[in-house]
């Protein structure tokens, strides 16, 4: 619904059913994807203790999985809250990259529907709407429909897990206390842009693991976070780091 | 069905400190431009913070975390599923724990 069609430049930055309609479709494999994922936070955010309200409040206030992910496995009372909070702002400072790049996109569009819009912006329905916008996609109807298609797959899919958890006896019998470190590692290979990406990690592992072992409690996670970023603004060349993250979108 | 005192201060300070980088960095495109040095640094972000997490997880497990950190690495690049690749390191963690 454009605001005054008139005063647009044709049909860019406007706002169409069918468009919506594209953006939902489209939005589909990764609704499926993100499901199957959501089952697995479900099933740990059981397995760590959260009640089910705790767990629909997260998912839809935070609506975030990988830092979800990573508080989860943080999550032994007393809760480590400072931990918590740091770790899930270094996780999702990459959110600022994703908000700004929708700027041209939504310019024209009053505040008070972009705003409210950009709560359900996550890594997945973004990278198939920028991909789309690449290509010649001006339609907001269809970022609408594929941001939407991510909550849409996950927040069912957290609540089936969620009661599936209840089914499975010691995780650790099973080899579910890997399951953390598994996905996590999974995600980094999904989010694998080149050989350039491979200095800043060993030295944010190394420093990780470094940390883990002298230091108490969850130092280790921003130690080995700020050191990456300080090796990796050392040493890449900002150009070809940008020009491969926005080819591809990180899973 | 209940909700602790503590998860929910956790909770709402996630969904605040979440909720701020995307809408700041929305926000701040209309106003400033940032360096394509600080720019690539954020982007390294999210990586350098899950390694922080994987690394020590893995060494601490020993000879079974690293073998099953490379199934679930084998598995990522072959299928491209999350859910698989975590599948194929806890099985591989189950198993090789019980031969190691």
């Amino acid at each position: 619904m454009a605001e005054n069609p008139a005063r647009m430049t044709a049909t860019r930055h406007s706002w169409t059913l069918a468009g919506l309609k594209r953006g939902l479709i489209a939005g589909i494999p990764v609704a499926v994807s993100v499901g199957a994922y959501g089952v697995v936070f479900g099933v740990l955010a059981r397995q760590v203790g959260l009640t089910l309200l705790e767990v629909i409040l997260m998912n839809v206030l935070v609506f975030a999985g990988a830092a979800q992910t990573a508080a989860l496995d943080l999550w032994s009372y007393p809760l480590p809250i400072v931990a918590i909070v740091t770790t899930t702002l270094l996780i999702n400072m990459r959110l600022l990259l994703l908000g700004a790049a929708l700027r041209p996109w939504l310019d024209r569009y009053p505040g008070r529907k972009v705003y409210p819009l950009l709560h359900i912006m996550a890594d997945e329905g973004w990278a198939l709407a920028m991909n789309r916008y690449v290509r010649g996609e001006r339609d907001v109807g269809f970022l609408v429909g594929a941001l939407a298609m991510v909550p849409i797959g996950w927040l069912p899919a957290v609540v089936v897990g969620f009661l599936i958890g209840s089914q499975i006896g010691d995780p650790a019998a099973i080899g579910l206390d890997f399951a953390f470190a598994s996905i996590f590692a999974a995600m980094l290979v999904g989010s694998w842009r080149g050989r350039f990406d491979l200095v800043p990690w060993t030295s944010a592992g190394l420093a990780a693991w470094a940390a883990s072992e002298w230091l108490p409690g969850t130092w280790y996670i921003m130690i080995g976070a700020v050191t990456g970023c300080v090796v990796a603004a050392l040493t890449i060349d900002p150009a070809r780091v940008m020009a491969a993250g926005t080819t591809e979108g990180e899973g | 069905m209940s909700v602790h005192p503590s998860a929910l201060l956790a909770i709402v300070l996630m969904a605040i400190v979440t909720y701020a980088m995307r809408a700041g960095g929305y926000w701040i495109m209309g106003r400033v431009t940032l360096s394509p040095r600080v720019t690539a640094m954020l982007a390294y972000l999210p990586g350098a913070v899950l390694t922080s997490l994987v690394v020590p997880a893995v060494l601490e497990e020993g000879v079974p975390g690293v073998i099953a950190l490379i199934a679930t690495a084998v598995v990522m690049r072959w299928r491209g599923n999350l859910l698989f690749a975590m599948l194929a390191g806890v099985v591989t963690i189950w198993l090789t724990r019980m031969v190691w």
